[in-house]
């Protein structure tokens, strides 16, 4: 394939907003991430509110609450970003929580014990573990063209063994954790406290959201992402590399999704073969980037949206954990979350549109 | 020296189950003047699952009975979370705490910081390996994994003389969780006085799926002539897969208890099962934790875990299932 | 082969309808949405007889025990499939059929266990699965928003429901009546109840799609929602009789399943859904709708139960049991692809 030149920029903003300079049209576009963002903000403000008037009621504004949010919603939102990107690619990965344990698993075993790497080595062979991933569910997708949310089913079940074989405790035969204690330095910076409730992971979700955000509105590769996901004849058409980029974007999703492991490893010290598989990090994720107004068959989508809608996710939860709600009621509150936000984007984006 | 530690943990369960006694008898008016204890009862997983019945249902009861104020609610199997929850509980300006420590190191920062900031810390369930010494928790209410897995391992082997000509298949939904984990080690330890081979099969959670992924491992090695469940799904449907794989007398055991699975017990299609009596993990927590933060009284740790039930002393566990066991 | 292609290639691309003619009878099996699945599903089969005759001893598959457990087995994610594929097949997913399977059996084992008559109880499962259903799709296409989405979140909802209502997690005893047992596990001759009763929920399930108009419009409003609306068929109700079919077919699942354990647990079968919508695929049918066929889903959740069986019979670790299964997704629907696009 030889592409040199490509299709411009306008021409593909042109193919992709075919009113690109129709006033009405990028105010509807604005207006989709409004949405989220207006929830967002009624809900916290409320929250905030509430607390701030009712301190013995309600926790919510206090330093150590917003001190565990802030460590716990860059994790999620991180990973978020990754699986967002994909989807307006047009793609799932279902096998996120795999590679959010199998990266940090990897780091910890070659930088500990008998491996003894040096920690900046460790991290470059999570790095390459995470490119592998993402190149494998690219691939097993674009080149043997099968439906990626069956393709990284079969890589999720397949990784958990995988899992299970890196984790098995050499005495004992058995898997097991693993201590993750990389030094002072790297703990402090992937996960120390900055000031008041601010941690390192706040800093990092804003790294990792710019690059999100510069490569999907900035780059051409964002163009080319939107295009995809949102009329792939279209973007063969005008000679977008489809496969390319779709293989791309599951490789920074695998990327995205083993960061955030590594930050809650060092977190907490520890990895464990389990890492996200009950808690079901890839639904949690998926819910948290299509309640951030992502379209789930590609083509649209914003980083700020996916970022608030992890943070309403978090937040919900909280709020649900402050207010002594019944232990039952939790999962079903996400599940409700989940349908009414995507309603109310749906819902208010239709009308905008009208 | 193993024998020493035993009564001397025996001694001590008994002292606090005496004070908790007296304490269920005389104090309870009392309690009830006083303002709310708050407290935050950590589950460390799987929302649904039966086994946490009988542990809700206990520190509900025990909330209900000495004036707490309980916040219960779900780690999902996730440690980071489970560490989230013990600092919400700090944020939350809760008087204790009851994690479960599933994850060693995972935890320590999060307990410390709670402890730091004034709060009971009792842990229930999972224990750190080390115990108080790797763990800032006060004390620890559950089972001792290791100890009840060697238990029904030895059960197993005297009651069926087991001997090095046998197999046991350990089923378990996870393989890779500490409760199998641990329990796996300490069966095998029973295991390997008489030289018995063991392999453990992962069965996940759907109990239809769990009985034929059995059936067919028992089909799979003729050698296998004993099963131990080391988990609620595979030690439920154990029996089942036995009959289905058309060798219905195969000796088999496990962990926990549910009507089902007592109920093959008293028909004897079972032979013994651990119950780690997971609502003393759930009551006595809480009332440890409400007595300190009002009278000052220390908690000890308390071993809820090495009853194994067996066809003699089963009728009360079908009796009360659901509720108190 | 190859000439045929060319000349169809310089006069301009074919009409399926064209190539379906001109197809020899080998690429005509090859091109029916269960043609590649029923091949895999050969293949295996001649594969594990071939080798239980070699190695009779180490390779135990033909001994009548393992093959009842196989028909015993297959019915169990084999049923949901049904459902949930007539369901793909109209263009929707449904991830809550997993809560489904656990909620309304519980429902109808409480019910029965406090002094209901058993058919009330059974009525009480499926309205309750009817209402599931029908609250999935009023709210999916009422909206307007993904079924994915819709399902995901009841997913969580009707999980935690059972639980929320009787105030804890629960284990219910259900000893059903025996005609009741012998009814849904016994045996008819060699063959396992639950198996012969697959196939005539299969048989329900290709009269409906294939026999039945509503069936007819499943697919068309699966293929292309714009021309069926266009062709005067009820794009809304049709989706919905599929919505609430799916999550029926989940509750008749689960029925079996707590009819043969004697019990009804609100415990979380994990990853059930996933499985359905694993065995659709693999049977052949399209994620994006229209595409489909029982015959397949029948095959599909047997090839998947054939592969676990291999693996565990033939002695590899069942510790990475998981590992197997996931290469084995994975394979299906590649052999499905290459199959079909050989011609």
């Amino acid at each position: 394939m030889s592409t040199p030149a490509g299709p411009t920029n306008a021409e593909l903003a042109a193919l992709r907003r075919p009113a690109a300079g129709n006033p009405t049209w990028r105010a509807v576009r604005n207006y989709q991430a409004i949405n989220i963002v207006v929830l967002v903000t009624l809900f916290l403000g409320f929250c905030t509110g509430y607390s701030l008037l009712y301190p013995d009621q309600l926790r919510f504004a206090s330093l150590g609450n917003l001190s565990v949010l802030s460590q716990q919603v860059p994790v999620t939102a991180i990973v978020a970003i990754g699986v967002g990107l994909l989807m307006i690619g047009g793609e799932f990965d279902i096998a996120v929580a795999g590679t959010f344990t199998l990266v940090p698993f990897v780091v910890a075993i070659t930088s500990a014990g008998s491996w003894g790497w040096p920690i900046g080595v460790s991290l470059l062979a999570g790095l390459a573990v995470a490119l592998l991933i993402g190149l494998m569910n690219g691939m097993i997708t674009t080149r043997l063209g099968i439906p990626s949310f069956i393709a990284t089913l079969g890589t999720m079940f397949f990784m958990r063994g995988v899992i299970r074989f890196v984790s098995l405790n050499p005495t004992t035969k058995q898997p097991d954790n693993i201590a993750f204690f990389p030094g002072d330095a790297l703990k402090a910076l992937l996960g120390g406290q900055i000031i008041g409730p601010i941690y390192a992971q706040m800093l990092w979700l804003i790294g990792v959201a710019l690059i999100g955000y510069a490569l999907l509105n900035r780059h051409r590769f964002g163009n080319h992402l939107l295009l995809t996901g949102g009329n792939r004849d279209a973007a063969v058409a005008v000679g977008v590399p489809v496969r390319n980029v779709k293989v791309t974007a599951f490789m920074l999703c695998a990327v995205t999704a083993g960061f955030a492991g590594i930050l809650q490893g060092v977190r907490i010290n520890q990895v464990e073969p389990s890492f996200a598989t009950i808690s079901g990090l890839e639904l949690k994720a998926i819910a948290a980037v299509v309640v951030g107004g992502t379209s789930l068959f590609g083509g649209r989508g914003a980083i700020l949206g996916i970022i608030l809608g992890a943070v309403l996710i978090e937040t919900v939860d909280n709020i649900l954990v402050l207010i002594s709600a019944p232990e039952t009621i939790f999962k079903g509150f996400l599940g409700a979350t989940t349908i009414l936000a995507v309603i109310l984007n749906t819902v208010i984006g239709r009308r905008a549109r009208r | 020296m193993a024998l020493n530690t035993q009564i001397a943990f025996g001694l001590r369960s008994l002292a606090v189950a005496t004070t908790a006694l007296a304490a269920v008898a005389f104090a309870q008016p009392a309690a009830a003047e006083d303002a709310p204890v708050k407290v935050t009862f950590i589950q460390h997983c799987c929302s649904g699952a039966t086994f946490f019945q009988p542990m809700q249902f206990g520190a509900e009861l025990a909330a209900k009975t000495f004036n707490v104020k309980l916040t219960y609610v779900n780690a999902d199997g996730d440690a980071a979370r489970h560490a989230n929850l013990i600092e919400t509980a700090i944020a939350d300006k809760q008087d204790a705490v009851i994690p479960t420590i599933t994850v060693p190191d995972a935890l320590n920062a999060a307990v410390k910081k709670a402890r730091d900031a004034g709060l009971v810390v009792i842990a229930e369930n999972i224990d750190h390996p080390d115990g108080g010494k790797g763990n800032a928790r006060e004390a620890f209410v559950g089972q001792d994994f290791i100890t009840s897995g060697k238990m029904i391992g030895d059960r197993m082997i005297k009651t069926h003389n087991l001997t090095e000509k046998d197999f046991c298949l350990l089923p378990v939904e996870f393989p890779e969780l500490t409760y199998a984990v641990r329990r796996a080690a300490g069966v095998q330890l029973a295991l390997k006085t008489k030289n018995i081979g063991s392999e453990m099969i992962g069965t996940g959670t759907v109990d239809a799926e769990a009985l034929s992924t059995i059936s067919q491992a028992i089909l799979a090695n003729p050698k296998i002539t004993c099963i131990i469940g080391l988990g609620t799904t595979p030690t439920t449907v154990a029996p089942d897969a036995a009959a289905e794989a058309g060798r219905p007398g195969i000796p088999n055991g496990g962990f926990d208890t549910n009507p089902k699975i007592m109920k093959n017990i008293m028909e004897g299609k079972t032979t013994a099962t651990m119950d780690q009596q997971p609502f003393w993990q759930g009551y006595l927590p809480v009332m440890f934790a409400a007595f300190e933060v009002r009278y000052g009284l220390h908690p000890a740790d308390f071993d809820t875990g090495n009853n194994l039930i067996d066809k003699a002393n089963g009728q009360k566990a079908l009796q009360y299932g659901g509720t108190f066991r | 082969m190859t000439s045929e292609n060319d000349l169809a290639l310089a006069a301009g691309p074919p009409s399926a309808a064209d190539r379906y003619r001109r197809a020899s009878r080998w690429a005509r099996v090859r091109m029916h949405p269960a043609g590649p699945v029923g091949i895999m599903f050969s293949g295996l089969l001649l594969g594990c007889i071939v080798m239980a005759l070699l190695f009779p001893s180490d390779f135990v598959f033909l001994a009548s025990a393992n093959l009842k457990l196989i028909l015993r087995t297959v019915p169990n994610y084999g049923m949901i499939a049904l459902g949930v594929g007539i369901l793909l097949v109209a263009g929707e997913y449904d991830l809550s059929v997993g809560a489904v399977y656990v909620v309304t059996p519980f429902a109808m084992a409480t019910a029965y266990t406090q002094g209901w008559p058993l058919p009330l109880a059974i009525a009480l499962a499926f309205a309750i699965a009817a209402g599931i259903g029908l609250l999935n799709g009023l709210i999916t296409l009422g909206f307007g928003i993904p079924s994915f989405i819709t399902t995901l979140g009841m997913l969580f909802i009707v999980r935690t429901s059972a639980p929320f209502i009787v105030g804890y997690a629960r284990s219910v005893n259900f000893t059903s009546p025996p005609w009741l047992k012998d009814t849904l596990t016994g045996s008819l001759g060699p063959v396992p109840m639950p198996f012969v009763w697959f196939l005539v929920l299969a048989l329900v399930a290709y009269a409906f799609l294939n026999r039945h108009r509503t069936g007819n419009h499943v697919f068309a409003v699966g293929g292309d929602p714009k021309a069926a609306r266009f062709a005067g068929i009820n794009v809304f109700r049709t989706k919905l009789v599929a919505f609430m079919l799916c999550s029926v077919f989940a509750t008749i699942a689960g029925i079996f399943s707590v009819v043969r354990l004697n019990t009804a647990m609100t415990n979380p079968q994990l990853f059930i859904e996933l499985f359905a919508i694993a065995i659709c695929v693999i049977g052949g049918l399209s994620l994006s709708g229209g595409r489909g066929s029982v015959a397949g889903i029948v095959l599909g959740a047997c090839v998947l139960q054939l592969v676990q069986d291999v693996i565990i019979l033939s002695r590899l670790p069942g510790f990475y049991l998981d590992m197997f299964v996931g290469i084995m997704i994975v394979l299906g629907v590649v052999i499905n692809q290459v199959v079909r696009r050989k011609f």
